[in-house]
């Protein structure tokens, strides 16, 4: 059955995973973020900045599933065989998954930090190295995605 | 009246915006070191002036001090009201209000004086649609929960007009009202404390002026920490009954609190409510925080209040610090 899809429709589906799994945790997490740092600015403006830092960061997996699906799109060939699909495929997953879980926790990690940043504007900094821990993993997960994609091409 | 549908379950990041504006208005809220800085001002116009500096409102030289505190706690309300989907889940806090309205309905009609003015206005329900209906005698216009004890209170107001009785029964029905919601709502932890709390105070009451079994059958209301049957069983008895079968349940620490004094007591009511709502600190999602604050707010306008009617009475700094609430903040 494999076959007569061929490599090439699921290395597209590899790359259409990539970006819409992780896409799908930051906008949701970026809209999580995004309602708790509307609710400091309305009693206190002036913290726009600080909240506004702890908003991207549930932002940067969607940007990394664009990266890995754009690479394994630049990798695509018409003539590809099915493994080598299937390896751009498997590739595109550990961004894919890991994106998405890692951007809705760390939407919580940075929800979370709006309330620090609305009663101790002081200890910001601390709120955001605390939602910045969460992007190790998702981090991790590109680099892995990256290192697949040379292997399969 | 037409019954609400409370209760739809909701994810605990719906509550993220109201969180955080919860959280950015707990700025405001005193502090213990603003509190005792209010204990040791000069007089009562010193406290007032201390309070208007702090966004409590101004200060126009009034000694009505109630008006101004309910006003400034309607603040918190109007907030709250702001920010979540459905106020309604907050029912459970508000309806001794509804009750209290339906109480001055009541002897309003019967004693037949205008009791305009003197309803509360934070409620649950419509207070014109309730003191229409009970006007009307139409009971059963009113809210489900309110229907049969307000015939039954107006019974006992118009055949023995015993105001304690005909009290006693709206108090019960509430209660177990506060019981349902807090149940519905799963707030059942902070509810229970509540109605465990009451019925202490009306079982130890209820001793203390030899009231009868019928009485006390009216006015306890059941809970899950406390037999009702033993509450009266013991308060026939007398005071210090009572205070045996409590030393047996999670509430002996009351034990204690009522032998010093009632203020104590009513002192340790408020801060186990406040116990229970105080790891909302540290919740950064769900309806918590904000039942928290509300309960804050509630604790220190009840603080504030003290500290004015002490000064206002003369009562020396070590009083006052005896009778203030435990803080959230």
């Amino acid at each position: 059955m494999l076959q007569s899809i061929g490599g090439l429709t699921i290395a597209i589906f590899g790359a259409a995973f990539a970006a819409i799994l992780s896409g799908m945790g930051s906008s949701k997490g970026v809209g999580i973020v995004g309602q708790a740092a509307a609710g400091v600015i309305t009693e206190d403006p002036s913290k726009f900045g600080k909240v506004l830092i702890l908003q991207i960061l549930p932002g940067t997996q969607g940007l990394y599933g664009f990266l890995a699906a754009f690479l394994i799109m630049n990798n695509m060939s018409p003539d590809m065989t099915v493994m080598q699909g299937l390896g751009y495929f498997a590739a595109g997953l550990p961004i894919a998954v890991t994106g998405f879980y890692s951007a809705l926790w760390q939407a919580r990690v940075a929800a979370s930090g709006c309330s620090v940043v609305a009663k101790n504007p002081d200890q910001s900094g601390k709120a955001i190295i605390f939602a910045a821990m969460v992007e190790t993993y998702a981090v991790l997960a590109l680099l892995i995605t990256i290192l697949l994609i040379g292997k399969v091409a | 009246m037409k019954k609400r549908n409370v209760f739809k379950r909701k994810r605990d990041i719906d509550y993220t915006y109201a969180v955080a504006r919860v959280r950015a208005n707990e700025h405001s809220l005193l502090t213990a070191q603003d509190v005792e800085q209010l204990i040791l001002a000069e007089d009562y116009n010193a406290v007032m002036r201390r309070l208007s500096d702090a966004g409590w409102g101004e200060f126009d030289g009034t000694t009505d001090y109630a008006s101004y505190l309910e006003n400034y706690f309607a603040k918190t309300w109007d907030l709250l009201n702001e920010i979540m989907d459905d106020i309604h889940e907050l029912d459970f806090l508000l309806i001794k209000n509804d009750a209290q309205n339906l109480k001055g309905a009541l002897k309003g009609i019967v004693s037949q004086h205008d009791t305009e003015g003197l309803y509360s206005k934070s409620t649950v329900y419509d207070t014109k649609a309730i003191v229409a209906a009970v006007e009307e005698r139409e009971f059963d216009e009113l809210p489900e929960f309110m229907i049969e004890p307000a015939k039954e209170a107006y019974e006992v107001l118009t055949s023995t007009a015993n105001g304690q009785l005909a009290d006693a029964i709206i108090d019960k029905a509430t209660l177990e009202e506060i019981s349902k919601l807090g149940k519905a709502a799963k707030n059942s932890k902070l509810t229970e404390r509540m109605v465990a709390t009451a019925n202490i105070k009306a079982a130890v009451r209820c001793a203390k002026t030899n009231k009868t079994r019928e009485f006390m059958e009216r006015s306890l209301s059941e809970c899950d920490t406390l037999s009702k049957e033993k509450l009266i069983e013991t308060a026939l008895e007398g005071p210090e009954a009572v205070l045996t079968y409590l030393e047996s349940t999670n509430y002996k620490e009351a034990v204690e609190k009522i032998k010093e004094s009632t203020s104590a007591f009513e002192k340790w009511c408020d801060d186990i409510l406040m116990e229970c709502v105080m790891e909302a600190k540290y919740t950064a999602f769900g309806i918590a925080p904000l039942i928290a604050y509300y309960i804050a707010r509630d604790a220190e306008i009840k603080t504030v209040r003290i500290i004015l009617s002490a000064k206002i009475n003369n009562l020396s700094t070590d009083l006052i610090r005896e009778r203030v609430r435990t803080l959230y903040v």
